[in-house]
C-alpha cells in the first residue's frame, strides 16, 4: 500500500496494561508513558539526556549514543512530532518541562487534527455515493421552474382563448368550453409525463423513494414563546456565517449530531441554558473542540472528557454532574 | 530497560499521508491512515457492503484464512470502526461517522490517560 501513499508523519499509540503509579519510581512512570507513545529504547534514553542537559544537538546525540547523525535524528523527528522536544537551528530542546502538559496542549490537540482529516477524506467517499443536496436540488429546482412556466403559458393560452371567443360574440357553451379545456389538459397531460421523466431520472440519486420526495433535513425551529407568563420555556437556535447560538429556557438535551454539524461547516456553537443542560454519554472531548462558549445557569450534566476539554470556555452557575 | 516489561493491550499507528497520485480510493486511503492494511480494506469493505458478517463467512467469501480475518477484525473493532455482536461483525456507521465519534474518542481517551499519569491523578 505504500506505494500509494506518502507518510508525512506517523504516531504509534499503544494502550499498555497499567502500573501501579503510586508505588512506581516517576522516572519509570515517565518510560511507560513513553512506550506508550511508542518511544522505544533508544529513543527513551535520547529523551532523558536532552531532559537532564537541558538542550542537545544531532552531532552531540548521534556521539554519545555511538549511532550515525541520521538514526539520531530519526529519533529526535519522533520526540519532535509527539510534541515533546523542540529544536531551534540544530539544537533540540524540551519543548515544555511538564511532559503532561506537552500531551495535554501539543499531542492531543495535534492528533485530533490528524483523525479528524482522515474523517474528512473518508466523508470525500462517502459523499461521491451520495451527491450532496445542492448537487442534486439545483437542477432539480430549475426543472421544476420549467414546469411551472409552462403551465402558466398554458393557463394564460387558455384564458386568451376564452378572451377571444367571447370578443368573437361566440357563446361560450359546455362543448365549446371543452375543446378549449381540452388543449389545456393536453398540455397538463404532457407536463405530468415529463415530471414523471425527471423523477425517474432522480430516482436511485437518493432523493426519491417512489414518488415521496426525501428533502435534506431543516434545521430545527425555535417553538413559539408560551403564553403562560412566569419564565418562558423554549429554546431559540440562531444560525450565522460562522457560529450556531442556541439560546435555551427549559432543560434540554443536546443532540450529538449538533457537534458534528457544526464541526462539517467550521461553524462554532455558543450555548446559553437557563435550565439543566444534558450533554449525552457518547459526547467526547473532541466535540468540545467546536463550542465557543457554554454558560449554563442550572445543572449540567456531562461526560467528563467533554467538561474537561471545554476548559475555561465552560461558565456553570449552579452544578456539574459527570456521566 | 526493555520493552518486554510492558505488557501491550493494543497498538495502533496513526499516520498523516498524502496520495502519490491524483486518482485515490478515499477509504483505503483513510484506513491506511489508521495502519489498516490492504487485507483489512478488503475486509472493511466486505463489511459495509454487506452491513452484517461472521468471521467464517467472510474467511469463505474473500479466500481468506479465519485466522487472518479475525485478526483484522479485531483491530478495525479496537478501532470503533466495526461492531461486534455474538459471532457477527457490523458496520452500520459511515466510516466517517465511526472516526469521529468512536476512533478519535479511544485514542484521546489513551493520551489523556497517559497525561493523568504523569500528573498523579490517577493515584485516586
Amino acid at each position: 500500500m505504500d506505494k500509494d501513499f506518502e507518510v508525512l508523519a506517523e504516531w504509534t499509540i499503544r494502550k499498555l496494561r497499567d502500573i501501579d503509579a503510586s508505588k512506581a519510581k516517576p522516572e519509570s512512570v515517565l518510560r511507560w508513558v513513553l512506550y506508550s507513545l511508542g518511544v522505544k529504547d533508544l529513543g527513551v534514553d535520547i529523551f532523558m539526556y536532552i531532559r537532564e542537559h537541558g538542550r542537545a544537538t544531532t552531532t552531540e546525540i548521534a556521539d554519545k549514543f555511538s549511532i550515525s547523525p541520521a538514526t539520531a535524528r530519526r529519533y529526535l523527528e519522533q520526540l519532535h512530532s509527539l510534541g515533546l522536544v523542540d529544536y531551534i537551528g540544530r539544537e533540540y530542546h524540551l519543548a515544555r518541562e511538564d511532559i503532561s502538559g506537552c500531551i495535554r496542549d501539543v499531542l492531543i490537540p495535534r492528533i485530533r487534527r490528524v483523525l479528524e482529516s482522515i474523517a474528512r477524506i473518508a466523508e470525500t467517499a462517502e459523499k461521491k455515493a451520495t451527491p450532496r443536496p445542492e448537487e442534486y436540488i439545483r437542477p432539480l429546482i430549475e426543472e421544476f421552474r420549467e414546469i411551472k412556466r409552462s403551465l402558466e403559458d398554458a393557463k394564460r393560452e387558455t384564458l386568451e382563448a376564452v378572451d377571444k371567443l367571447f370578443r368573437k360574440g361566440i357563446e361560450i357553451t359546455p362543448e365549446v368550453l371543452s375543446k378549449v379545456l381540452g388543449r389545456t389538459f393536453d398540455a397538463i397531460g404532457d407536463l405530468l409525463g415529463k415530471l414523471g421523466d425527471v423523477i425517474s431520472r432522480y430516482e436511485g440519486r437518493g432523493i426519491t423513494k417512489g414518488l415521496v420526495f426525501v428533502w435534506p433535513p431543516r434545521p430545527p425551529r425555535p417553538p413559539r414563546p408560551s403564553k403562560n407568563m412566569g419564565y418562558v420555556k423554549g429554546i431559540s437556535i440562531v444560525e450565522t456565517g460562522n457560529r450556531v447560538f442556541y439560546r435555551i429556557y427549559s432543560d434540554y438535551e443536546m443532540d450529538p449530531r449538533a457537534f458534528e454539524e457544526a464541526r462539517r461547516s467550521g461553524k462554532k456553537i455558543v450555548v446559553r441554558v437557563y435550565g439543566t443542560l444534558k450533554i449525552p454519554e457518547d459526547v467526547g472531548a473532541e466535540d468540545a473542540d467546536v463550542v465557543e462558549a457554554m454558560y449554563v445557569y442550572g445543572t449540567l450534566r456531562a461526560p467528563k472528557d467533554f467538561v474537561e476539554g471545554l476548559g475555561n470556555k465552560l461558565v456553570v452557575y449552579g452544578n456539574v454532574e459527570y456521566i | 530497560m526493555g520493552d518486554e516489561e510492558y505488557e501491550v493491550l493494543f497498538e495502533t499507528t496513526i499516520r498523516y499521508v498524502r496520495p502519490k497520485s491524483g486518482n485515490i480510493d478515499a477509504v483505503r486511503m483513510a484506513l491506511f491512515s489508521l495502519s489498516v492494511d490492504d487485507v483489512g480494506v478488503q475486509i472493511y469493505k466486505y463489511l459495509s457492503e454487506r452491513k452484517m458478517a461472521t468471521p467464517e463467512e467472510i474467511s469463505r467469501e474473500l479466500k481468506l484464512s479465519e485466522d487472518e480475518v479475525i485478526a483484522r477484525l479485531d483491530y478495525l473493532y479496537s478501532l470503533g470502526l466495526i461492531d461486534k455482536l455474538g459471532r457477527a461483525y457490523s458496520c452500520d456507521a459511515s466510516l466517517a461517522e465511526a472516526i469521529r465519534r468512536r476512533t478519535s474518542k479511544r485514542i484521546l481517551g489513551i493520551l489523556r490517560r497517559l497525561a493523568e499519569m504523569l500528573e498523579g491523578e490517577a493515584n485516586g
